[in-house]
């Protein structure tokens, strides 16, 4: 079965599967990353021309000092010249750091949001047997941090390229003016790239160290906000409170120590780039004597070394970035491998359905070789009221899901309405057969928006009909704004059984041919289960309908009860039929409000 | 206002309790500024020096070799003093950030029920994560990032108004641009900031009710209408995020604009000035070394910018977290040991906002008198089981143990005595064992056998590979609703309350397992009181008194016997769920 890793996987920082995988996101914009890369380009060089503009100003001014003066208001307009050169350059500068930000972050931007609605999109389509044994938690941290990784990373990469041909551009210039100032000056770009060598290890290690304590810091604050409820009835605010300050602390001290290896950089740079100084003021200033270079030389030196340590210290950093990504990539493409393994035929039949249900020889198993189901049959006719009780694992869900194909038969068919579902879409499953589940979840937003979930089409007055059908106009009456009121959290600020109340009505909404109730009515009280049950017996007249459930009274008044046991049929009959057989059924029945429990 | 009455807050943190890391980086911050400012001043000067050198034909390299290494002695040390001032500043937001989250915590773990029924789970893990980030950041790369600027600027300021007053006034011409602009940009960036939270809240709320609800998605077949309300609150994002990249990309090149307009009129005039032998090229190189080393943190004034926006954004929603109002207030220090007489519940009344959940309600319990409450859903029940552990104040009436009315009462203890198994029961992940004694962390392994005996679900913990050690949740095994809830009515057997609610936490146990388990609490010996809601009569028919609630007011009490001979609500339900033939 297709599961999760493992979220701590280490990946190498350059993977280049997931290189491939992800270039196709990244060419869908490939104009704009190009346009990104011009205007990169185009500021790196502008910046670069800066600093030899100023040379020649300088330059032009000194010529009273030096020799090859020329008349006063000549050399004024060359300077002239030079401010206007400078202000092109200007101008260049500052569009292009507008655009290469504006167009590279907007890409990453279009980037994530289309990775993730892809991922999104994907896990629509996955199966239930997926989602029912993956936490949530897990594939929200996907859908977000990991893809936030694989932005960043992808931003800083483009950014880095840019710095490279910084790098490289600095150095064009500092050799071509004078290759012995050159070559001394760049001396320290060694030093800089053997000490980061040093330096990386280290500081990716204590990077590390403080990610991990900050997601267990931040998974005990998310476990204890939602356990508020328990931890306050047992009174253990402050022995948490304890145990997170312990976590708060040592997430605390891992980033004090990662601050300390990224501040130790600062007193690195400072202390090449004093050397490179001393080098410029030394062999400079003995070059400008002997009239081998100008001042202005020297001051461009000054400009230009102070630059060149930026760009290395990014670039080097992208390593981290990187090996993040990778693994960030890793857990992505995990998730849009997930391979969907119920799909829709080629060409759907969307025949209309008789109404009937049969299991033929169907064999089922969650997981390989435990069957759940063997050679199971059962043949349910249109306007069928079944009802199917049975002890927990005896199958009585995994029946359920079989019909609504949430999961595929490991052997035989299941034939909806005379058509094996297999030959149905799923979406036309869906319109057909309704469903109440165990577990009724409701979406944030108002009643109504809840009720009419399964059908956005329905009209307030229809709503209000099968709520009064089924006896809950009282309840909706008693909420402030009616059908128009905010549900919290899930509907945390209702009770059980009004969330099955209301999820019971979403499915009659729906108006649906076929209708599952599965449990729908455990956590409500025998009394409204009974009024409920009343309104049911009118409006599962035109349908086929299977309940199941654990209490005996629950299937009561089902046209044929099935007794499930251990993945078969144990009994079948009426509810009188099912007494005078003398089954499991009516020992249970004999010993009063009976279920099948536990 | 530049600092909102929250940023100030934020900052009273460092002020108040680290005065000498404060100290340490400001003496750093202004060492700092300083010696940097010095370095382009040696620079101007060895250009001067070597131009008159030039001019004289002194070839002697011993003035340079002196100016190269005061040059490299001011980096080294320049360097050292950055080092503490970035890292004491890091240090102060990490301490910030341990205070606040402490802080949030604490607050989060105290606050009642009434609090958190409000509010998302999501938005206050949030708050948590990314809005303390947001004030961290803010120590760091906002305040100090301010205080060295100021004192960097004012420096240079004097440096190159000492060298000439006009190219001076020229090279510093760019920062009250810069000022203004990053003002602006400040207060629409925090507006949008806020909104995209919002926003990303609304996404995240739909990827994750999506995917919590998979199987009601799927059996109604809505992906596409998912998918759409994905799009929409995507898309809304999208818009947002856009616009913040524009104005945050479009301030930053109109400041670097800005900035080069003054270096390339400073550069010209200056220019002027040396061919007119006002200046020296020393002191114009000085004063664009001096412009240059500025243009750093010019640049950073887009992010401090940010990080204003962004902290005073963040701060306001924490700050409405940790200074919500306790509804449930402790008074503390009114301990409370003694043995539990009665519990008397007397004219109860409680109301959601307006909503009447219940009216005057009474009765008493006593260890020898245990009370079954059935009704409806809706009738109050729940409701009424968590105000006796206090976890809301009735709106009037009181609950009273022993003739004290618990709002007197210390929390701690009131909850130690009264303790309620929920209809939620929430499980930790965490290893059985944990879970067992998560009311009294440090029970002996003895006593976790012993109470997981009782409640019955030894026998299935024994059996697990890893026993009471293995992981409940997550990664760990999957338990059945009846396992979940006779594992919790095992975790409350071992915190050993003398007063014990069920509510409706026995619904998935079988009918004879349950009796067992009753049976088993009420022959400990130590006069447990019981209050037991359920829905099936079995559970609640051998008790001393029943209550039927309906609308939030008792209709019926009485003991079973009586109950059913009064022919009214409960012998109508009783009827239903034994003889469901009978018409209601």
């Amino acid at each position: 079965m297709v599961s999760l890793s493992d979220e701590d996987i280490r990946s190498r920082s350059f993977d280049y599967n997931i290189i491939k995988r992800f270039m196709p996101y990244v060419m869908v914009y490939k104009k704009d990353v190009l346009l990104g890369f011009f205007f990169i380009l185009l500021l790196t060089g502008a910046s670069l021309l800066i600093p030899l503009v100023v040379k020649n100003l300088i330059d032009k001014s000194d010529c009273l000092i030096g020799s090859s003066c020329q008349d006063i208001d000549q050399v004024k307009n060359s300077i002239l010249i030079g401010l206007l050169q400078f202000l092109g350059l200007a101008i260049i500068v500052s569009s292009s750091i507008f655009l290469s930000d504006s167009i590279i972050e907007k890409v990453g931007e279009n980037i994530l949001l289309d990775l993730r609605k892809k991922m999104f999109m994907h896990l629509q389509d996955v199966s239930i047997s997926f989602m029912d044994k993956t936490d949530v938690g897990r594939l929200m941290s996907r859908l977000q941090g990991d893809v936030a990784a694989m932005q960043e990373a992808l931003q800083m990469s483009v950014f880095a390229i840019g710095d490279f041909v910084l790098i490289c551009g600095i150095i064009t210039v500092l050799l071509s003016m004078n290759l012995q100032l050159g070559i001394l000056t760049l001396l320290v770009m060694p030093l800089m790239l053997i000490i980061r060598m040093f330096w990386l290890p280290k500081a990716r290690e204590a990077f590390l160290d403080a990610r991990v304590k900050s997601s267990a810091a931040t998974s005990y604050l998310a476990e204890n906000i939602n356990g508020i409820r328990t931890i306050q009835s047992f009174n253990r605010q402050q022995f948490n409170a304890d145990v997170y300050e312990k976590k708060a602390n040592d997430l605390l001290k891992a980033q004090l120590r990662a601050s300390k290896f990224s501040s130790l950089m600062l007193p690195t740079v400072e202390t090449l780039t004093g050397i490179s100084f001393a080098i410029i003021i030394i062999v400079g200033a003995n070059l400008v004597i002997n009239d081998k270079i100008t001042a202005g030389v020297m001051v461009a030196y000054m400009l230009l070394v102070q630059r060149f340590f930026d760009p290395i210290r990014t670039i080097s950093m992208q390593y981290n970035s990187m090996q993040r990504a990778m693994a960030s990539g890793y857990r992505i493409f995990e998730v849009l491998d997930i391979p969907v393994t119920i799909k829709d035929p080629k060409k759907p039949l969307d025949c209309p359905l008789d109404g009937s249900i049969k299991f033929e020889n169907v064999s089922f198993a969650y997981v390989e070789r435990n069957y759940i189901l063997r050679d199971f049959n059962l043949s349910i006719e249109n306007g069928e009221r079944i009802g199917i009780v049975g002890p927990t694992g005896a199958g009585k869900s995994t029946i359920s899901n079989l019909i609504h194909r949430f999961y595929d038969t490991n052997k035989g068919k299941v034939i909806l309405g005379g058509v094996e579902i297999r030959k149905l879409s799923q979406e036309y499953i869906g319109k057909k057969v309704g469903m109440v589940l165990q577990d009724p979840f409701l979406f944030s937003g108002t009643i109504l928006d809840n009720v009419k979930y399964g059908n956005e089409n329905v009209s307030l007055v229809e709503v209000e009909k099968a709520t009064e059908e089924l006896g809950m106009m009282e309840f909706i009456d008693s909420l402030d704004n009616r059908f128009d009121t905010i549900i919290g959290q899930r509907g945390s600020d209702l009770s059980m059984g009004q969330r099955q109340l209301l999820s019971i009505l979403r499915a009659l909404v729906a108006d649906t041919q076929y209708l599952i109730l599965d449990e729908a009515t455990s956590s409500i009280d025998s009394y409204t289960e009974k009024k409920i049950q009343k309104a049911l017996d009118v409006l599962l007249q035109n349908r086929t309908s299977i309940t199941i459930a654990h209490r005996l009274a629950t299937v009561r008044k089902c046209h044929k009860i099935i007794v499930l046991n251990a993945g078969s049929i144990e009994e079948i009959g009426s509810h009188e039929e099912l007494l005078r057989n003398k089954g499991l059924y009516s020992r249970l029945y004999d010993l009063n409000y009976s279920s099948f429990d536990d | 206002m530049f600092l909102s009455k929250n940023l100030i807050r934020v900052l009273k943190v460092p002020l108040k309790n680290n005065k000498r890391d404060l100290l340490l980086s400001i003496i750093s911050i202004i060492f700092a500024a300083a010696l940097q400012m010095s370095i382009p001043y040696y620079l101007g000067s060895s250009i001067d020096k070597a131009l008159q050198n030039n001019q004289t034909g002194d070839l002697s390299l011993e003035p340079f070799i002196i100016i190269g290494i005061l040059v490299l002695s001011l980096s080294v040390a320049r360097g050292i003093f950055s080092f503490f001032h970035v890292y004491q500043g890091e240090k102060m937001g990490q301490i910030l950030a341990f205070g606040l989250r402490k802080d949030y915590f604490n607050k989060l773990q105290r606050l009642s029920f009434n609090y958190h029924d409000k509010v998302h789970t999501g938005d206050l893990i949030t708050k948590g994560i990314i809005d303390i980030e947001g004030c961290r950041m803010f120590i760091n790369t906002g305040i100090l990032r301010i205080v060295f600027l100021s004192i960097f600027i004012t420096t240079g300021a004097l440096l190159v108004l000492s060298i000439d007053i006009f190219l001076g006034l020229l090279a510093l011409s760019f920062v009250p641009f810069i000022a203004v602009i990053s003002s602006y940009t400040r207060l629409s960036l925090r507006k949008q900031w806020y909104r995209l939270q919002e926003q990303l809240g609304i996404l995240t709320r739909v990827m994750d009710e999506n995917l919590s609800g998979v199987r009601l998605v799927r059996s109604f077949m809505k992906q596409k209408h998912e998918l759409e309300k994905y799009s929409l609150a995507s898309q809304v994002v999208k818009i947002m995020t856009f616009r913040q990249i524009t104005i945050r990309s479009l301030s930053i090149s109109l400041n670097t604009f800005i900035f080069l307009i003054s270096m390339s009129l400073v550069v010209y005039y200056g220019a002027i000035s040396v061919l007119e032998n006002r200046i020296s090229l020393g002191e114009l190189t000085s004063l664009i070394a001096f412009m240059s080393i500025l243009q750093g943190p010019v640049r950073q004034i887009g992010m401090l910018v940010n990080a204003f926006a962004r902290a005073s954004a963040t701060s306001s929603r924490l700050f409405e977290v940790i200074d919500q109002v306790e509804e449930v207030k402790n008074l503390e220090g009114n301990k409370f040991d003694e043995p539990i007489e009665k519990i008397e519940i007397k004219d109860l009344c409680f109301s959601y906002e307006n909503r009447k959940v219940l009216k005057n309600i009474t009765f008493t319990a006593t260890p020898n008198h245990s009370i079954g409450i059935v009704g409806p859903p809706g009738s109050g029940k729940t409701t009424l089981s968590r105000l006796l552990p206090r976890f809301y104040n009735p709106n009037s009436g009181s609950v009273e143990i022993n003739g004290i009315n618990i709002k007197t009462l210390d929390l701690t203890d009131l909850r130690h005595s009264v303790n309620l198994v929920d209809q939620d029961n929430f499980l930790f992940s965490d290893t059985f064992f944990e879970n067992v004694r998560y009311g009294d962390p440090r029970a002996s392994k003895d006593l976790v056998n012993w109470s997981t005996d009782k409640a019955q679900i030894y026998k299935h913990i024994d059996q697990l590979p890893g026993k009471f050690e293995t992981l409940i949740g997550e990664r760990g095994v999957q338990l059945s609703g009846g396992q979940r809830q006779r594992l919790s009515v095992s975790r409350t057997l071992l915190f050993q309350s003398k007063v014990v609610i069920f509510d409706d936490s026995t619904s998935a146990i079988d009918t004879q397992t349950e009796k067992k388990i009753r049976d088993e609490m009420l022959s400990l010996g130590t006069g447990i009181t019981l209050i037991v809601i359920a829905h099936r009569i079995s559970s609640v028919m051998n008790l001393d008194e029943i209550l039927y609630l309906e609308g939030g007011e008792i209709i019926e009490r009485g003991n079973h016997a009586e109950l059913v001979k009064k022919n009214g609500r409960y012998s109508e339900l009783y009827n239903m769920q034994i003889n469901p033939e009978l018409k209601v």
